[in-house]
């Protein structure tokens, strides 16, 4: 049985090999103890290049301010809060306007000769915004 | 991993725990990467630093791919772009001169092994460095480092092959190997 040699390992190691390859390597070192000695050996070499650990200090979690709502809500809600003050505003500056109502009735031909009857012809002011 | 995301999400909100997590899952292998790249651990404190704050204030649209990913892909176009900055810095054409101080590398890296294996990657060519640091250190796939790096399948699988054979014989005539 013909060994494999280290550099056909080290490219099943990292995974480098088309699949036919890589294949033939995996059987062969489930059958070869030599072979499957020396991959785990040069496993270990490998690993080795990805063991840095620099003593570098984690940043902490920088303070940020709160996530605020989107401007246009604040624009949004001044325009609201404007247009109410100005439409309650103008309510109280201008004086109400009389509404005068004529009341209409189906009045039988004769005049009225009862209170009732007499003050459902006067006009009534009607005086907006008096409760 | 979907659980990052959480923690992201999380620590976006305030959560300190949840980014000492986030960090303790990521952080040493983002600075081995950074370092790896810049040689200055100065500079890669404030590299993976800007790559911590792009990640908190980003618009996060999709969650395809893994946190992780995405902090090497910052980290990685930061430390690239600031490599790049230094060699149009440096002008002349004479040969570098011996540099007689310890490498800054010794400051953060304080086993000689360590020392060594820095030595053998910063050792490569930027174009064998690049792919064998992403791909231990930014634990991108091929497929990922080819397109980040902008190069074919084939020639990233290539290049990682012979990286790791020239730091093995680099590491050899050092003695750290047999």
């Amino acid at each position: 049985m013909s060994h494999r040699t280290d550099d056909e390992l080290l490219g099943f190691i990292l995974g480098v090999l088309n699949e036919s390859a890589a294949t033939e390597i995996h059987d062969h070192v489930q059958s070869c103890r030599d072979c499957a000695d020396r991959l785990r050996q040069l496993e270990i070499e490998i690993g080795g290049l990805r063991d840095i650990t620099p003593a570098v200090i984690a940043p902490p979690l920088p303070r940020r301010k709160q996530h605020a709502p989107p401007g246009w809500i604040f624009k949004a809600a001044a325009l609201l809060l404007i247009g109410f003050l100005s439409g309650f505003g103008a309510s109280q500056l201008t004086s109400p306007q009389p509404v005068t109502v004529v009341p209409q009735y189906s009045v039988p031909h004769a005049y009225p000769d009862t209170v009732a009857g007499y003050v459902a012809f006067q006009p009534v002011d009607i005086v907006a915004g008096v409760p | 991993m979907n659980e990052d995301w959480d923690l992201l999400a999380r620590a976006r909100r305030g959560d300190n725990d949840a980014w000492r997590t986030l960090m303790e899952r990521h952080h040493a292998r983002l600075s081995a990467m950074v370092l790896l790249i810049t040689g200055c651990p100065d500079r890669t404190r404030d590299h993976v630093q800007e790559c911590c704050a792009r990640l908190l204030d980003m618009p996060i649209r999709h969650q395809r791919g893994t946190v992780g990913g995405l902090l090497t892909t910052i980290a990685w176009r930061l430390a690239v772009k600031d490599s790049g900055l230094r060699k149009r810095l440096v002008s002349g054409d004479g040969p570098d001169p011996p540099d007689p101080a310890p490498s800054p590398l010794d400051q953060v890296l304080k086993s000689e092994r360590e020392r060594w294996v820095a030595a053998a990657i910063r050792h490569l060519d930027e174009a064998h460095r690049h792919v064998l640091i992403l791909r231990f250190y930014g634990d991108r796939s091929y497929a990922e480092i080819a397109k980040l790096m902008g190069i074919p399948l084939g020639t990233v699988k290539s290049r990682m092959f012979h990286a790791v054979l020239m730091c093995r014989t680099y590491l050899r005539e050092k003695g750290m190997i047999e």
